[in-house]
């Protein structure tokens, strides 16, 4: 340590090490990821984001997806899912009700993706089903 | 090299400064994950390791150019090529020609076959031609069905014999999951989560150290899991009969056709997740144990040093020894039970 002696701080340094120290945090926090709280649930078409909504109790929206084919979505309160869907594989309405951050449903034919973003998934993946 | 003279102010600021680029750079990494479509589903690579881009390109490339070569629908890929030339033999690119004899090693008589595509077609799950076809069509289909029938007459060439057609579908995502993880190493990366249409690749682990934590889908709600398993640098690959059916007076007509019979797996099991280094034999495996059924499969497990997850249409899951560490039961709630 016999830099930090030669370097002969006085009172005046040690409010510049606690400054550093505090805009070092806050600029380290601007790159946690959100944790905890809030779901978001975010749609996308070829890959472009269409809506980005927080789930909360009480809400409800249908959102009617045309491309391909016509995909009815469905949010309520914390829930998403394909309520309907004109595509002949019916995959997108089989994934069912996503409920927890980290769950995906896709419709191929609609290239339209429900993703649930944020809060604090307990999984990284889910094989053979709804994808991240 | 160039000196620098600091004054003394310079000379208090400047290792001060560097604590604050150090500390500002020691935020949470950052997570990149790309999405795209290809091989008839959705795909996503994700990753925390730093500048992944190019690498991640590389990977999509490598999906992209593999279905450029299996497609049954692109008239130019290599395997619609040879399924439309009449029992012709066909010139073929080198890698074509290894991925065919690949998939052909693959095969297990009357329980996984890669000429399976004429009956499947027949059945047309998961598209407005599914039906239930008649008796008669699938015998004629069945008799195109065997690997035998893939041959390769001379080098470079390929050919199918009998009126055989093949579908790469059982593999073909694992094949795509191994050369996307090939990719992603070659190009530096080294921490990823590899996410084609229910194949996963989990390459190395999180950045906080730990293993990555896969789901393995509830049969009745694919949306949630009955089960975790925490891995690194494996595949784990699911085939349920969940995702691609229709139902027809009360029973459900699924994605995966028996070859012994020509018709969809009825072996009491909803789905096989299977965890392998390699994906291309975890998705041709999870194929062969769900065809296969729960005693055969173990059995097949244990005589073949293979890993598997099993949940039956009872609600009962059974796990392989090897996987004992790693799994973690989940699916109380739902009605599940985990075999002793």
């Amino acid at each position: 340590m016999s830099w930090l002696r030669s370097l002969r701080l006085r009172p005046g340094d040690l409010a510049i090490v606690a400054l550093v120290l505090l805009i070092a945090g806050g600029v380290a926090l601007c790159f946690l990821p959100r944790t905890g709280g809030t779901v978001y649930a975010e749609i996308y078409q070829d890959d472009v984001l269409i809506k980005r909504v927080a789930l909360a109790d009480g809400l409800r929206e249908t959102l009617t997806i045309e491309g391909a084919a016509v995909n009815e979505i469905c949010i309520d309160g914390q829930t998403v899912c394909f309520s309907e869907s004109t595509c002949p594989d019916q995959v997108c309405v089989r994934s069912g009700l996503l409920t927890r951050a980290g769950q995906t449903a896709v419709c191929l034919p609609n290239r339209v993706i429900v993703r649930l973003t944020g809060g604090e998934p307990e999984v990284d993946i889910i094989a053979g089903g709804a994808a991240r | 090299m160039m000196k620098m003279h600091l004054s003394s102010p310079g000379k208090r600021a400047f290792p001060l400064l560097a604590l604050l680029l150090l500390c500002a750079g020691c935020g949470a990494p950052k997570e990149y994950e790309a999405g795209f479509f290809a091989m008839d589903t959705y795909m996503s690579i994700r990753t925390y390791d730093r500048n992944p881009e190019e690498a991640v390109t590389a990977a999509e490339r490598a999906v992209f150019e593999l279905e450029g070569q299996i497609s049954r629908t692109r008239e130019t890929a290599g395997v619609a090529r040879l399924n439309a030339a009449g029992g012709a033999a066909v010139e073929l690119p080198a890698d074509t020609l290894a991925i065919l004899r690949q998939a052909k090693e693959l095969t297990v008589p009357g329980v996984f076959d890669v000429t399976i595509c004429a009956v499947g077609d027949l059945w047309g799950i998961n598209t407005e031609a599914s039906r239930i076809p008649p008796q008669d069509e699938i015998d004629a289909a069945l008799a195109t069905v065997s690997s035998e029938n893939l041959t390769f007459p001379a080098d470079g060439q390929a050919q199918l014999l009998n009126g055989a057609r093949l579908d790469l579908g059982a593999v073909g995502k694992g094949i795509a999951a191994d050369r996307c993880v090939q990719a992603l190493v070659q190009n530096g990366v080294e921490n990823a989560l590899v996410y084609l249409g229910g194949n996963i690749y989990a390459l190395g682990g999180k950045p906080d150290g730990s293993a990555w934590s896969i789901g393995i889908a509830d049969p009745d709600d694919p949306g949630s899991y009955v089960a975790t398993l925490d891995v690194r640098d494996t595949s784990v690959v699911t085939t349920g009969d969940y995702e691609r059916y229709f139902i027809q007076d009360g029973v459900r007509y699924h994605h995966v056709i028996n070859p012994a019979t020509g018709a969809p797996a009825r072996s009491g099991l909803r789905s096989v997740t299977v965890v392998n280094g390699s994906s291309t034999l975890a998705d041709a495996r999870s194929t062969t144990l769900f065809v296969l059924g729960l005693e055969d499969g173990l059995r097949y497990c244990a005589e073949n040093g293979l890993d598997a997850v099993f949940i039956t249409e009872s609600k009962q899951i059974y796990v392989t020894e090897g996987l004992r560490g790693c799994f973690t039961f989940r699916g109380e709630e739902a009605g599940y039970v985990l075999a002793p």
